[in-house]
């Protein structure tokens, strides 16, 4: 945003707020999408600037409450009927994320097809499968990070086998090591995005307190 | 409960509002923010003001208001909104159409009233 009265307080809530409500227009109109952003950062900016001095956060807080919610704002432009936030927006979701692409990662990566129980190949993948469902549906997640959350998970699964093929099938340490190594890998992604969604939930999940007009 | 939580409130506004924008700028052009302290001050025609973008936009898209950046005496310049003549004809639509309308409805409210 433009940075005039704008101190660090004011940048990091009202790119949280900007965020947040760009998930909740994720399904709009890129046009649109772009122009209800671009409004509400010129009116925060506008209200920032008003104030003559840096503002402290209460004052930004309750810049941002009087903007409204974001999922009000997003309804306003999707043109739908006041609703709850969907139960999949809730913080369980990129916990389900990051869990099942542990989980996954571990039971295809690690457990040994030929060794190990039958039922870990198709459950580590259906776990996977089901990480880039909801990476892909839960909206919590911008486009962008939808896609490239997608794009990476793919390369580190890629290289996760890479590495498992570099360490061969007959030493069992090595593999065991190879494929803890590859596990590793395919949290850190996860965890990546999960962080970022954990973070900005509770923006999308809760409204902010707002001082009465009445 | 807020005026704006209420069910029957966010109805109406929600064919109403987007007029009173329009009829706010049949006289001169506003910028974002003092059409939505306009708007929101009573807390009856608009909730948040961030509500104003998407329906400013939808405006904006069907010609009936037409956006120019304006220089600023008190900072960097902000983007006005002016009324088209496609919009003043929409509000010109509207005004006759609501004006009927709350005849109509007061006329029933009011008989229901008198006449239990």
């Amino acid at each position: 945003m433009t940075a005039r009265h704008d101190g660090p307080p004011a940048d990091r809530a009202t790119t949280a707020y900007l965020r947040a409500l760009e998930v909740q227009l994720a399904s709009a109109d890129a046009d649109l999408r772009a122009e209800v952003l671009a409004g509400i950062r010129e009116h925060v900016a506008d209200r920032l600037d008003e104030l003559g001095h840096p503002p402290t956060s209460q004052e930004v807080s309750t810049i941002l409450a009087e903007v409204g919610p974001p999922l009000e704002v997003a309804e306003a432009a999707l043109g739908r009927a006041s609703r709850r936030p969907r139960a999949s927006a809730g913080r369980w979701v990129p916990l389900v994320y990051v869990v099942s692409s542990a989980l996954g990662a571990a039971l295809v990566l690690v457990v040994d097809t030929e060794t190990g129980p039958p039922w870990t190949w198709p459950s580590g993948w259906a776990l996977l499968v089901g990480a880039v469902v909801t990476l892909c549906v839960a909206p919590v997640w911008t486009s962008t990070e939808k896609i490239v959350g997608v794009l990476a998970g793919l390369g580190v699964t890629a290289t996760g086998f890479m590495i498992l093929a570099g360490a061969g099938t007959g030493a069992g340490g090595a593999r065991s090591l190879a494929g803890l190594l590859a596990v590793l890998a395919a949290l850190v992604v996860p965890a990546w995005f999960a962080r970022r969604a954990w973070r900005r939930i509770p923006a999308t999940m809760h409204r902010p307190p707002r001082a009465s007009r009445c | 409960m807020e005026p704006g939580d209420d069910p029957v409130l966010s109805s109406l506004r929600r064919g109403a509002v987007e007029y009173c924008v329009l009829a706010l700028l049949r006289e001169r052009e506003w910028y974002g923010l003092d059409i939505a302290r306009r708007l929101s001050q009573d807390g009856i025609l608009m909730n948040g003001e961030g509500t104003l973008y998407p329906l400013l936009s939808r405006l904006r898209r069907a010609g009936h208001v037409a956006t120019a950046w304006q220089e600023s005496t008190s900072g960097p310049p902000r983007r006005y909104y002016q009324l088209t003549a496609s919009g003043r004809e929409a509000l010109d639509r509207f005004t006759t159409t609501w004006q009927a309308f709350r005849s109509a409805v007061d006329d029933v409210l009011c008989t229901q009233t008198e006449e239990p």
